[in-house]
Order: C-alpha cells, then structure tokens, then sequence
C-alpha cells in the first residue's frame, strides 16, 4: 500500500528527514517510536501533504501513485489520514460543518453521489457513539476550549467519519486518560480491516497494549535505524533509548 | 491647508443664502480647508481630491420615483422605512412609527465648529435635509425603523449632503438600520452625518449598511452623546463603493454607559475602506467595547483608526478595542493605529490590531480532510466574518449581510 524509499525532507533548509525507508501493506499496524525531535511528526506531515516541508529527495509511493505528487487534499481523497499531535483550534468553523463538505468533496473526486442529509446524520451518530464524544462538542469552533483529551477524540472522531485506507495517528494517546485510551484504541480496532493500514506514532508501550502492531520501528535523527515487533516496543519501554543511541554511534 | 480656490468661491457664494446657524461652519471651513494630502487624519484617504473632482462635474439630479425600488433584503422585512432620495427627506411616503415623532431636519449638527472633521463643516454647510427621530422616554420601537439613503445618479454625476438626528428619551429604545442606496453608474460624492443623542438609560441600536453602488465616494459620521446608563451598538457593514471614511464618534459622557462598536468590512480591487473611531469616556464606571474586522483583495486598501480617551475623572473605565485584518493579496493593504490616551489610573483597557495572511495551519489542517484549497479558504473567511455577523439582531439582516459576504468570498478569482 505504502512504500517510501530514501526520503529525505527538509524545513528551512534544514534536514530533517535523511532516508527514510518504510513499506506497509494493507492490514499492517506498524508503530514508530523514537525519542523527542527526532522526525516522527515530520515524517507524518510529509506523508499528509503540508507545504513547508520540501522533500529532497526519495520517493514515496501510495497504492501505485506518486503520492508527493499529490496536493493534501487529493492525498486525503486518495484515503490519506493524518491524527494530529496538536490539533489546532479554528474559531467559527464546527467539525460537523466542515466535515459535510470534506466527505462530498471527496465523494466527488471518486465519482460518488453526494451523501444527504440523513444519511450524513445517521453516520455521524453511529461513529459519535464509537469514539463515545458528545454532539454538542461537533457543533462548537473546531477544537475551542477543548480539553486534551476532547481534541484527540475529535481527531479518531473524523477518521471514523472518512474511513481512511492509510491512517497516520501521531501521539493519539497523548494527553489521554486510561478510558479514554481504551475508547480511542477501541475506535482504532472497529475501524480496522484487511483493506485498511495504520501507522501508530506514539511514545508509550501502553497503547500497544491496545492497538498491537505487526511492527514497530525506531526512528532517530531522521532515519529509522531499528525495527523489529512489538517486542521491541517493550524492550524500549524497560530500556529507554540509550542502547540505540549507542548503536547508532557504532555503525556510524 | 487650504481649500482650493473653487471650492472657496463656491462655499462664499453660500454665505447670502444659508441660515445664520451656518455661518459659523462656513467660517471654520474656509479658515481650515479640506484636508489635504498630508492631513494626519487623512494621510491614507485622498477624500479631498475626489470631493473636488467630483463636485465640479456633478450635474442637476432629477428624481424619478419609478426609477427607485426597494434593496431586495428590505422588500421583504417587516420594518418601517423612512426615504431620502438625494438628499431630501421624503416625508410623504415616511412609514412612522406610531408613538414617536420624525420630522425633516433643519437643524445644523454643530454647535461649535472648531476642531471638527473638515467634512463635517462641508456637510454642516451644505447638507439639504434629513431626518429628525424623537423617540419619547419609556417607550420601545418594536420594528426596526430603516432610512434609505437613495442616491439617484442615473441621470449625471451626483453631489449630495444629508443630516440625521435621532434624540432618545429616558429609557427609550429603538432600533435602526441606515442603508446606503445608489441608482445608476455615474460617480457620485456624498455625506451623511448623524447626531444621535441617547438620555439615561436610553437603548440604541444602529446599523450602518453600505453594500451597495461602486463609483460611489462616501463620508459618513456619527456623533453620539450618551447619558447614564445608556447603550449604545452599532454594526458598521462595508462592502461596496469606490471610497469610503467613515467617522465614529461616541462621547460616555457619563457612568454606567455601555458602548458596542462592531464592524466588517471587504475591500475588493480599487476599493478604499476608512473606519476612524473615537471612544471618549469622560466619567467612571463605563464599558466601551470596539471589534472591527476587514478582509483585504487585490489592489484593496483599508484603513483603521481607533481612539478611546480615558479622561481624569473616568475612573473605573473598561474599554477594550481589537482590529483584525486578513490580507489576501500582495497588492492588498492595510494601515491600522490604535491611539489610547489614558489620564484616569484606575482602568481596564486593551487593544489589538492584527493583519495578516490567512492561517496556513488551518489552511491545511482543512485540506488534509479533503477540503480543495478553494473550499478552505472561504471556510476560514466564512468564520472570521462571522464573528461580527452572528452579533447581528435582525434575522432577515444577518441573513441577508452573512449571504452576501458569503458570496463575495467565495467567488472564484481569489
Ligand atoms: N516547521 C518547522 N520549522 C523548523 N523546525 C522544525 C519544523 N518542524 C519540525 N522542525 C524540527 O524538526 C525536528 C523534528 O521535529 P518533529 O516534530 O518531526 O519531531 P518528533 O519526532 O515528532 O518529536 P516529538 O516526539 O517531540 O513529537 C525538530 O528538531 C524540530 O524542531
Ligand atoms: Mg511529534
């Protein structure tokens, strides 16, 4: 589904992304850890579109297409998702206002009919109900006074409206409580399929726990330089990330 | 400054025919002159030069009713409408409202000229008429009362001066909406100046709409005198016309006033949008609150100016003002100043002026839902117009302003 090879991205000239190597096929869970800067949201940004990064060089190739190619919002109606690690607020703008032009726009691009009312209504409920977050809070500025946990929510909220093929959750977990993480997870599994990727950012073994992963990478100074289950996750976990560091400078 | 020799013979030429009351206007413009370029208050705003232009062409106006309809959004309101069609009140078809007094106005605005806006002095000279609104102590309006400006330059290029006056008694209320409407593509030159004074606990509500016409030059000012305990809102709406300064002048002239200054405005191509406010607390225990907000495009231009004076004996004072610009092109521009003059210590007061791109980050946080670029932008201006709009009373004026901007955003040549 997914093959990046050797991508290099930089922002402001500076390099953050040197070779990044990564395939993942359709119903793969992969996690990607790594300590504090070293590229994992960057990496995601890349793969959702944003501007700012400039790819140098590499390629990445999403379901047979050149997926820089791409404008954002192609890429999310090619069935891109991107979690955000901070979600940002956008005052008078509510999610279910602009999620009812999102899913037309793409449905339009695929040469679907445009969802009506009901049925938007009806789709709404039934993934309200999955990643257990209030109406009230759909109807308000996008991310307004939300608490952590709320924004987060929102985010798996939306996945579940676009039912992406990749999605890209970066530190979902973040800033959640341990219900909360079990309903996020929960969400994550509901939505899974044989058709369906997810790439998982995230800090804390924990989540794995919830959402297990059939890989888990280590991503350090832009490159990934380990890469193993989800027992490396754990290892990581008892470990800290000083052995890889050191194995890093070995090879080096 | 000094006024060029036209308009001064023009203006002596008056001094036979105008009542005495004038006079005085008469002298301080000829002793200041129209602002000219350098004028600090109107350095970005060559007001002066069209007005000379303009008034040297401008022609004999006829009036033709059946030229005139109704703007649309009124047509359909249920309001009362009072019209002045180039610069006379038409007291015949006033549509009053029972229970309060409307009269032509004849009265000049200032009583002392000195240190007024030169267009001020201009219109005190030259304005033709107007209305007069007496609303008398405890009693409320329940519709909104609507003024048509109509300015009929069909026929040739137009010149035209008006004068309101609204007197709101002891707890009084009413609502207005003043609208500006132009007929025909000639260019046209013309103030309206507004004295609106507000006794204890009087409510007024005030909407200036200026959304329509485009080789139009405008100057609109608004002195508004308030008592104890009175509230004073207004919206002020610009989106049409070629240039436009408008002035806004609100004196809490004593405790527990409350004063609300909103406005919106979208400079399109060629398009020139002034907004000068001034904010006087001159006794404690006040609130003013001031929110202008303005989307710049193409070779657009705006231009805010926002004064709050806090006096000696304004203790108490909270006034807060914010200015907030979005800039959609290179060519687009925008000078905005706020000026606080303080004296009184004990007080709340804020200001803020913003002008800026749109968000990238909201930008593509919008994109990366599968929103095309297009879609996004006019969500993220939607919004920020909205701010303002969703504080509109009216329904069928929200509606009708939120429908308009909505459209004007979301044209496809951005
Ligand atoms: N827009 C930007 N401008 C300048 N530097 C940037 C920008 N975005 C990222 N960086 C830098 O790139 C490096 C990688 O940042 P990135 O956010 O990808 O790290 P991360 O692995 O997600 O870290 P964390 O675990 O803290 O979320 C950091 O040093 C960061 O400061
Ligand atoms: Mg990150």
């Amino acid at each position: 589904m997914l093959k990046i090879t050797n991508l290099h991205a930089s922002v402001e000239g500076k390099e953050i992304l040197k070779g990044i190597n990564l395939e993942i096929k359709a119903g793969e869970v992969h996690a990607i850890m790594g300590p504090n800067g070293s590229g994992k949201s960057t990496l995601a940004s890349v793969l959702a579109g944003r501007e700012e990064y400039e790819t140098t060089k590499g390629e990445v190739n999403y379901m047979g297409k050149d997926l820089l190619e791409l404008a954002a919002e192609d890429r999310a109606r090619e069935g891109v998702f991107l979690a955000f690690q901070y979600p940002i607020e956008i005052p008078g703008v509510s999610t279910t206002n602009f999620l009812k032009t999102a899913i037309n726009q793409i449905r339009e691009y695929r040469g679907e009919e445009q969802l009506d009312a009901v049925t938007f209504l009806s789709r709404m409920k039934e993934k309200m109900k999955l990643v257990e977050i209030d109406q009230s809070l759909l109807s308000r500025s996008l991310n307004e006074g939300f608490s952590g946990g709320e924004k987060k929510r929102n985010e798996i909220f939306q996945m579940a409206m676009l039912e992406p093929k990749l999605a890209i959750l970066d530190e979902t977990d973040s800033g959640l409580d341990i219900d909360a993480l079990k309903i996020v997870a929960n969400g994550v599994n509901k939505l899974k399929t044989k058709d369906n990727a997810t790439i998982v950012v995230t800090h804390y073994q924990r989540l794995l726990d919830y959402i297990v992963p059939d890989f888990v990478h280590v991503l350090y100074k832009g490159r990934i330089v380990k890469s193993g289950t989800k027992d490396l996750a754990l290892e990581l976990e008892a470990k800290g990330y000083d052995w890889i560091k050191e194995e890093v400078k070995e090879t080096v | 400054m000094q006024a060029t020799l036209s308009l001064k013979e023009k203006i002596e030429e008056l001094r036979e025919k105008i009542p005495e009351a004038r006079i005085n206007a008469l002298d301080e413009l000829l002793h200041v002159g129209l602002p000219a370029r350098k004028h600090e208050e109107y350095k970005y705003t060559p007001l002066t030069r069209f007005y000379e232009e303009i008034s040297g062409k401008a022609g004999k106006t006829e009036i033709r009713p059946d030229r005139y309809t109704d703007p649309e959004f009124i047509l359909k309101a249920d309001t009362h409408k009072l019209y002045i069609i180039n610069g006379m009140f038409d007291a015949e078809t006033a549509d009053i409202p029972k229970g309060i007094t409307v009269k032509t106005n004849d009265t000049p605005g200032l009583k002392n000229p000195k240190g007024h806006d030169a267009f001020d002095l201009l219109n005190d000279v030259l304005f033709t008429s107007g209305c007069n609104i007496m609303v008398p102590a405890n009693f409320t309006v329940e519709k909104p009362l609507v003024i048509i400006n109509v300015i009929d330059k069909a026929s040739s290029v137009s010149e035209s001066h008006i004068s309101n006056r609204i007197h709101m008694g002891q707890n009084a209320e009413l609502t207005i909406i003043e609208v500006q409407h132009y007929i025909g593509e000639n260019e046209s030159f013309d103030s309206s100046v507004s004295n609106y004074h507000l006794e204890k606990d009087a409510r007024l509500n005030s909407y200036t709409v200026q959304v329509d016409g485009n080789n139009n030059y405008h100057y609109n000012s608004h002195h508004v005198h308030q008592e104890s305990g009175s509230v004073y809102n207004n919206f002020t709406m610009t989106l049409s016309g070629k240039m436009l300064r408008n002035n806004h002048n609100v004196t809490l002239d004593d405790s527990h006033c409350e004063t609300n200054l909103l406005g919106f405005y979208f400079a399109d191509d060629q398009q020139h949008i002034d907004n000068h406010t001034t904010v006087d607390h001159r006794k404690p225990d006040s609130n003013s609150n001031e929110l202008y907000k303005g989307i710049l495009k193409g070779t657009g231009k705006g231009v805010f100016n926002g004064k709050i004076y806090v006096r000696p004996h304004a203790q108490n004072t909270l006034a807060y003002q914010s200015n907030k610009n979005i800039l959609l092109s290179d060519e687009a521009t925008v000078h905005t100043k706020p000026q606080l003059e303080i004296w009184a210590d004990d007080v709340k007061c804020s200001h803020g002026c913003t002008a800026g791109q749109l968000d990238n980050e909201a930008l593509f946080y919008l994109r990366s839902r599968g929103l095309s670029e297009d879609y996004a932008k006019a969500y993220l201006l939607n919004a920020f117009a909205s701010e303002i709009t969703d504080e509109i009373k009216p329904a069928f004026l929200k509606d009708y302003l939120s429908d308009l901007i909505h459209h004007k955003l979301s044209s496809n040549d951005r």
